[in-house]
């Protein structure tokens, strides 16, 4: 579900926008043909550079499966989603095969920047009925005419993260305005995580991603109190994991529960808790970018990365939950239990947050949200 | 001993670098007003000595006075004395003028004061023209006028002077060594000279300081030290002389004599005690040896010429005794003497007097 | 075929001068060009506008973190200098020691982002500094003002970069010859005296560039701000790589990256100013000493 409006392509001059959409096309044209004209598969071997985040490029899961073909993987780590996007606007495409989009960047990625290609699902047959959840089937942010713009493959909730000897738990966002917890919580300075808080702190949550200007600068005027409150504006995952288990700071506003075990293996304790504003909401998908040149080993890396028992080994090693429903009995119990995955909808029924619109005149765009932002992260 | 107008007075004055004895038994007088060459080959001390006077080095043994004063743990800027580097070390970011002024503003003196006193100093040393001027723009004698002027506006009780001239040519040299006779005579400051070239020192001093491996060889008036060397060391180093092997022998009136291989016989004045048998070196100055006899130069040996050195105003001419040994005569353009040639014989005269002895082991 | 002296000189010079155009030059004139050009949602269009230094100018955010960076830059630089004046001053004029300037060099030997967790984990809540103070009972509960604050953030700066200050100040040292402090003690200055008399004029353009050169890196330095300094850690550096990394805004970071030059510059142009009343610099330019 999107919420974000779209707007036209502006310019009628050729940009780099419509180059990259046509070369998009062309190439998704003759990946398609390759795949549906030949009747075996190629098999997947060689070299397949990746962009993920740390720890989603399912090393140990997909080991054997590597040996097996052949296959090695060149991940480049990214820390937020700008990562990505912002590396197709450097004039040379990047040459990733493969790379992640959170569900909120889909319109933008698949229409204004046009950096996904085509997906037959024939390719991925993982991608099924049987195997996946269907509130990750047949919607607008990862199909588009009946292709695959991008695969979703994982998903969980951001949400606060907290030190249980050090501090009770927190059964709201404003709890850490305590007098106690001043100077002990971490924030993390990533923007598809932090603004959905943002808005929900200063009670605008249903309005996200479209608020007014007036509404925007209400909410950081709220979100300034709990920056008083922090010890830090973390880089990353790594960063605030440290800073935890170091015991500099006791909580972290709003985190990827990967963060546990990160912090864990530094020796420090880490427990998640569900504020009453609710979590966080993400589903990362797979895409293929124009510029991918080992295009059928990377669907065959999306195809393994659906299977149970991979979806099921990852999600217990990040904390996070699998679109596949096979997976789910595959499990431990702590894993199994986190969620309860025979009532999704439940999970879901708020919709999957966007992105602020690129161009508005009513509601504050993303530009003015990076500014907000970036003021936030000053001190303003 | 220290006499009442001495104005430095070094007494057994040691200097150690480490294990290293640069300077040992060091005994010295200055004389208010004179001035005095430290002379010396490469490492003999002398530089060190004079760091020593300076301050810029501290004695490990013995005593230093300054007018009078003890001069233990007294750094440079406290001493009553100024010095002129071997480079100059003038200052490139100040014109002449204020390299001149410089310790006189340091002493912060009254502006007309020292405007008067610097003005007066470059007319001393004729750099008046050229007071706007920076150091780059100067030629190398002009600098070293700089520097002796920006020590001397100072009035110091004694003026150092590091191998100032070591940089220029020979004919400016020429000329600033007279030019600094005239200063002193000027101003009237005691000077301490320091240098390795003997032609500077014998024209510049009152008295030569004369020093090896860190001793004092001998102190006296350049006239005196030329015509009386005490050690065969001061004989080789200032001027030039002839050595002769010989072994010491009892005279036929008693007295000591030596007599050399080829029989002739050499007495003349014994600086160290010397006894009937021992090895030793007869020392006679080129300009010594005569062609003809007079009353004074009674004594005389045969030998043969074999080349002629024309040096403009004389002439060194190289000769060979009966055994072989070789030897220089110098001679005054104009003087007759006889042609070169190896085959004929010729006699050289020379007097006693003009004759020193040493003991062959010492250099 | 002989080059003239001239060409010769040239010939050599030119792989240099061609690397420098490529790599430096161009690169910088780029930067220029770009920030005039317009951008919007991810897209940079070439054009010929102000806008963007408009809104760098205009922009609160943009004179906080700049203001921020240059305090923390200056503090640092400043003592940065304040330690290397002495430790080069003794390396060069005093012990001429091979071994002390070695043992500096070493500490370059570690990686940078090596240093910035070193720091970390030493100024943390149970870091050594704390965990030492509260052994010897002098505190009770950690300081936990050491880390991310604008102290932890100089601290690490300093310690960064005093190694480059101490190398440039001492090569700037050894332009000055022993003799000329000498004959300053001569003429009647104590040895601190002589220093700022002679050594501090004649060594002023070296000693300019390593206070610049340090103030540049400490001032342009986005990473440590960052990771040790909590929430007062904004520098313009951030913002100028958030514009290229997050935004898309190449041509707002390339004016605001512009404008940080020209803020440079004008320092420069002040410390000159400065060190020239103040007599440290010399009105007229050095000459070489005979």
């Amino acid at each position: 579900m999107t919420n974000g409006k779209t707007t036209p392509a502006l310019t009628t001059a050729p940009t780099r926008r419509g180059l990259l959409r046509m070369s998009a096309g062309l190439a998704g044209s003759a990946v398609l043909m390759r795949l549906t004209s030949s009747a075996a598969w190629a098999a997947p071997s060689g070299d397949l550079q990746i962009m993920a985040w740390e720890g989603y490029d399912l090393v140990p899961e997909l080991q054997a499966w590597r040996d097996a073909n052949g296959v090695k993987v060149e991940t480049t780590s990214m820390t937020s989603q700008d990562d990505v996007h912002t590396k197709f606007m450097a004039g040379n495409p990047p040459p990733f095969d493969l790379a992640e989009y959170n569900q909120a960047y889909a319109n933008l990625y698949i229409d204004q920047l046009g950096i996904t290609t085509p997906i037959d699902p024939v390719a991925v047959p993982n991608f099924n009925a049987d195997n996946i959840f269907e509130q990750f089937l047949g919607k607008a942010e990862w199909e588009r005419d009946g292709k695959l713009t991008g695969v979703p493959w994982i998903w969980g909730f951001n949400t606060s993260l907290y030190n249980a000897e050090a501090m009770a738990e927190p059964k709201s966002y404003k709890d850490f305005l305590a007098p106690e917890l001043k100077g002990k919580i971490a924030i993390v300075d990533d923007s598809v995580t932090m603004w959905p808080v943002t808005a929900r702190v200063a009670g605008l949550g249903a309005k996200y991603p479209n608020l007014t200007r007036d509404e925007l600068s209400a909410a950081f005027a709220e979100l300034a109190k709990y920056r008083d409150q922090a010890r830090m504006i973390a880089l990353n995952m790594g960063d605030v994991a440290t800073a935890l288990a170091s015991g500099d700071v006791v909580a972290v506003l709003c985190a990827d529960p990967a963060v546990i075990k990160m912090t864990e293996e530094l020796g420090g304790k880490l427990k998640m808790a569900v504020p009453e504003e609710g979590v966080v909401l993400w589903v990362d998908a797979w895409f293929v970018p124009p510029s991918a040149d080992n295009v059928e080993t990377a669907l065959a890396f999306i195809n393994e990365a659906l299977s149970p028992q991979a979806q099921a080994d990852i999600c217990m090693r990040l904390n996070q939950a699998p679109v596949s429903k096979q997976a789910v009995a595959l499990m431990d119990d702590a894993a199994r239990t986190r969620i309860d995955y025979n009532n999704l909808e439940a999970y879901f029924a708020g919709g999957l947050p966007g992105i602020p619109p690129l161009e508005s005149e009513e509601f504050a765009t993303y530009d003015d949200w990076i500014s907000a932002w970036q003021e936030f992260k000053a001190g303003i | 001993m220290t006499t009442a107008d001495s104005i430095i007075s070094i007494a057994n004055v040691g200097k150690k670098f480490g294990t290293y004895q640069a300077l040992h038994g060091i005994d010295l007088e200055v004389r208010k007003g004179e001035i005095v060459t430290l002379l010396g080959p490469s490492g003999c001390g002398k530089t060190t000595l004079m760091r020593l006077i300076a301050g810029f080095e501290d004695v490990t043994s013995g005593n230093l006075r300054i007018g009078g004063k003890d001069m233990v743990g007294v750094p440079p800027e406290k001493r009553p004395i100024n010095m002129v580097f071997q480079r100059y070390a003038l200052f490139p970011h100040l014109d002449v003028y204020e390299n001149v002024a410089y310790g006189l503003r340091v002493r912060r003196l009254p502006a007309a004061e020292i405007e008067s006193k610097v003005r007066r100093m470059l007319d001393i040393v004729q750099l008046s023209q050229l007071s706007q001027r920076y150091i780059n723009e100067l030629s190398g004698g002009q600098c070293q006028r700089v520097a002796l002027a920006r020590a001397l506006v100072n009035e110091p009780q004694v003026l150092l002077m590091d191998e100032p001239l070591a940089a220029l040519d020979l004919k400016i040299r020429q000329t600033m060594l007279e030019e600094m006779k005239r200063i002193h005579a000027a101003t009237g400051t005691t000077f301490i000279y320091v240098t390795h070239d003997q032609d500077e020192a014998m024209i510049l001093s009152d008295r030569i300081v004369l020093l090896n491996k860190g001793e004092v060889v001998q102190i006296d008036e350049p006239h005196q030290m030329y015509a009386e060397p005490k050690s065969l060391f001061a004989a080789k180093f200032l001027g030039e002389t002839n050595l002769f092997p010989v072994r010491m022998v009892a005279m036929a009136d008693g007295s000591s004599g030596s007599v050399h291989a080829t029989g002739a016989v050499f007495t003349g004045k014994q600086p160290q005690p010397l006894k009937e048998g021992d090895s030793a070196l007869a020392s006679i100055r080129p300009e010594a040896l005569y062609f003809a006899a007079s009353e004074r130069h009674r004594q005389s040996f045969k030998a043969r010429i074999t080349d002629e050195l024309f040096i403009g105003s004389r002439s060194f001419l190289t000769a060979q005794l009966t055994n072989g040994d070789r030897f220089r005569i110098q001679i005054q353009r104009g003087t007759a003497c006889p042609p070169v040639s190896p085959e004929a014989q010729v006699d050289v005269f020379w007097s006693p007097e003009d004759v020193s002895i040493y003991p062959a082991a010492l250099t | 075929m002989k080059l003239s002296a001239r060409w010769s000189g040239w010939t050599l010079a030119s792989p240099t001068i061609l690397f420098m155009l490529a790599f430096f030059v161009f690169p910088s004139l780029f930067l220029l060009v770009y920030s005039f050009w317009k951008a919007s949602s991810f897209q940079i269009t070439p054009a010929f506008q102000f806008d963007n230094y408009v809104r760098a100018l205009t922009d609160e955010l943009f004179w906080r973190v700049t203001f921020n960076a240059v305090i923390i830059g200056l503090m640092s630089a400043v003592v940065c200098m304040a330690m290397a004046l002495p430790v080069g001053y003794y390396l060069v004029f005093v012990s001429r020691s091979r071994l002390l300037e070695q043992i500096i060099l070493v500490t370059w030997f570690s990686s940078y982002l090596v240093r910035i967790f070193a720091w970390r984990t030493l100024l943390g809540n149970d870091g050594v500094i704390n965990t030492v103070l509260q052994s010897l009972g002098l505190i009770d509960a950690p300081i936990e003002a050491l880390l991310y604050s604008r102290f932890a953030v100089g601290v690490t700066l300093i310690h960064l970069y005093l190694p480059y200050c101490i190398i440039l100040v001492m090569t700037a040292f050894h332009e000055i010859r022993q003799d000329l402090i000498d004959a300053s003690r001569d003429l009647g200055r104590s040895q601190v005296g002589a220093f700022f008399s002679v050594v501090v004029p004649n060594a002023s353009a070296g000693l300019v560039g390593a206070f610049m050169l340090t103030l540049i890196m400490t001032m342009g330095d986005f990473v440590t701000p960052q990771m040790l300094g909590g929430t007062t850690g904004q520098t313009t550096g951030l913002l100028i790589a958030d514009q290229f990394r997050r935004t898309g805004n190449w041509p707002l970071g390339s004016a605001q990256a512009v404008i940080m030059f020209l803020l440079v510059v004008l320092i420069f142009v002040a410390v000159i100013v400065a060190g020239r009343t103040l007599g440290f610099i010399p009105k007229r330019r050095k000459q070489r000493a005979v």
